[in-house]
């Protein structure tokens, strides 16, 4: 059996939380692709999480100043289609979103953190549908007065790292310290979460569709780098929208394994399984295969 | 071991990683090991430093002395930017850098840049030159070695609908390096432009078309043709860009002027108006700026002669061969 580390990425308010508590309950329930044939000795972080879920509530923002032992979900998976077949034990360390933007600004991150990153053999990149904490790019029309006195504004007026900015960076920092198993490519899971709260239409396009008409610089990354290989996934932890009572109702009397679906764009346009697990399957399949 | 490194954001020193990711280290030639632990251990003591993180690569501008380091792996077509202050420069940047945020510009994709934080940043306004200093924020992440020589913005484009991709460094300087050239003869800092692949003369269309202005800023632009072929003789292609076109018309005896100038200094020269941003509800902001990127890629395109006989009316004849999005100059 081999160790590998998955490590999570993403700025803040971008769903990691929820999406690992979320998937906690996935592996454990063993209906998904991935399953959790034993359960991990430490599981206080995701049972935080998961309690917030199953009560109808998306869990609260992560603490800003952890370290990677302090979100971390240390858990053995199997693919369930081969029960007995090699398992692959994951870390997966949860990085707050802050820690992240002081990287990205700063460019450089505490040694812990550096580590952690060269031990990963993959990673999950998180960007949430309609965050507050998301920062659009300046453009000529709403900012054009800004435009024309730009230099002469003092720090604090500043707009803050686009998110795409913030996406292409966090893309370097894998491709610049991921470990090549085998010489292979790390795997690197983009995943778009609240993927229910886009409409009918951009949904039915797809998350790739959906990166490039949202955030056209990190899409164009994504198609350029060859150094990494890279999958998008829209992500639903529930299904719904818990600030929505009605669905919030139709949850809490619901059954969770049917809560929940992944977005992939496939050669016949976009499939949606209610399997919350794929994206970690995508990236882990590799190291299991090299059992 | 303690070694050292001078390539710049190599954390061998602290890490032990080399940045060139030769393995194990030593084999690096940059890499030098450091004599006497034994002794450097005395020091530990005496000499304990400030715990600094492990950094990433440098997302900022490009030293000069670094730029080996991308062209080494790829072909980057340099484009030598150079104008008086105010001309516009930056903003073609900045417009630039916008079309591709918001997926606008025709044609192409965004696909890399190494420097993508610096581009951004000056975007944002958060750095920009001022009386010809680099100013405090371009230091504060990467020490340029030599603060006289130009720093480089790199951004690769995707040819939409086609797997070609094109590597572009763009110095981002200040207009006073462009204006000690033409008023003093001091190029020692544009040196870079003897590597360019294409050069962007950046003329302020306001000061090209107002009658006030009209004459000196002729005069001007000419006299940057001829201090560029003074200093570079073998000038590449030279495109004039005409920026502002959002509010101003360049007449065509105003352009035919200065490319008579440059014929007669034999100088590959083409014209590109644009409007970097717009006061114009008629003219959309970033106007002209595909069109200028198409020009400065690779070899001379074919294009058509830069100034045809017409039969019409000739103090009124349009330059409809270098007009771009539908404005008339």
């Amino acid at each position: 059996m081999n160790e590998h580390s998955i490590v999570l990425l993403g700025g803040p308010d971008s769903g990691k939380t929820n999406y690992m508590s979320r998937l906690w309950l996935a592996l454990n329930s063993k209906t998904a692709e991935l399953v959790a044939s034993v359960n991990p000795t430490d599981i206080k972080y995701v049972e935080g999480g998961a309690e917030h879920i199953l009560g109808g509530s998306f869990a609260p923002r992560s603490v800003t100043n952890s370290l990677p032992g302090d979100f971390t979900l240390d858990i053995l998976v199997n693919l369930a289609a081969d029960p007995g077949g090699n398992g692959v034990s994951i870390s997966v360390p949860d990085v707050s979103g802050e820690i992240w933007k002081d990287a990205i600004e700063r460019g450089d991150v505490s040694l812990e953190w550096m580590r952690t990153l060269r031990q990963s053999s993959g990673a999950l990149l998180f960007v949430r549908v309609l965050s507050n904490a998301n920062v659009t790019p300046l453009d000529w029309v709403n900012s054009s007065e800004y435009l024309q006195w730009s230099g002469e504004t003092n720090d604090d007026d500043q707009p803050q790292v686009p998110t795409q900015v913030a996406l292409c960076e966090m893309l370097r920092f894998l491709d610049e310290t991921l470990l090549r198993v085998e010489g292979r490519s790390p795997r690197v899971a983009v995943l778009i979460t609240a993927w229910d709260l886009i409409d009918n239409e951009r949904s039915s396009k797809g998350p790739n569709a959906f990166l490039r008409e949202e955030y056209p610089l990190f899409a164009g990354r994504i198609s350029d780098c060859t150094s990494l290989e890279i999958s998008v996934f829209g992500v639903s932890v529930v299904g719904g929208d818990f600030a929505d009572p009605t669905f919030t109702a139709q949850f809490q009397e619901g059954d969770i394994n049917d809560m929940g679906y992944v977005a992939m764009d496939g050669p016949d346009g976009v499939v949606e399984k209610n399997d919350v697990t794929l994206p970690v399957a995508w990236v882990v399949g590799p190291l299991i295969d090299d059992e | 071991m303690l070694a050292e490194c001078p390539q710049e954001n190599c954390t061998v020193a602290t890490t032990g990683q080399c940045l060139l990711n030769h393995n194990p280290v030593a084999t690096c030639p940059h890499y030098r090991a450091l004599e006497g632990e034994a002794e450097a251990t005395d020091f530990d003591e005496l000499l304990v430093g400030p715990e600094q993180n492990p950094s990433f690569q440098s997302s900022n501008s490009l030293a000069e002395d670094n730029l080996n380091q991308i062209m080494g792996d790829r072909y980057c077509t340099m484009i030598g930017i150079v104008g008086p202050p105010d001309s516009g420069k930056t903003a073609a940047l900045v417009s630039l850098y916008l079309l591709l945020s918001h997926g606008k510009l025709t044609g192409f994709e965004y696909a890399d840049s190494k420097s993508l934080i610096a581009i951004d940043e000056i975007s944002r306004g958060a750095r920009r030159w001022k009386g010809g200093t680099p100013p405090d924020h371009m230091t504060a992440h990467t020490e340029l070695s030599d603060d006289r020589a130009a720093a480089f913005l790199h951004l690769r484009l995707q040819v939409s609908g086609n797997t070609k991709s094109i590597d572009f460094l763009l110095p981002d300087l200040p207009g006073e390096w462009s204006t000690a050239m033409v008023e003093e003869s001091r190029h020692d800092r544009l040196a870079f432009l003897n590597r360019a692949d294409v050069i962007w003369l950046m003329a302020d269309g306001t000061r090209l078309s107002q009658n006030s202005t009209r004459l000196s800023s002729i005069h001007r632009t000419k006299l940057y043709l001829q201090r560029l072929k003074q200093f570079f003789p073998d000038l590449p292609r030279v495109i004039l860009v005409i920026t502002r076109a959002d509010t101003s018309v360049v007449g065509g005896k105003t352009i035919e002027a200065i490319a008579a100038e440059a014929m007669a200094l034999g100088i590959d020269f083409c014209v590109q108006s644009i409007s970097s941003f717009s006061m114009n509800d008629k003219v959309p902001p970033g106007t002209g700026i595909s069109d200028l990127i198409t020009c400065s890629m690779g070899a001379t395109p074919v294009a058509p002669e830069f100034w045809p006989q017409s039969d019409k009316d000739g103090g009124n004849r349009a330059i409809s061969n270098v007009v771009r999005g539908g404005l008339e100059i």
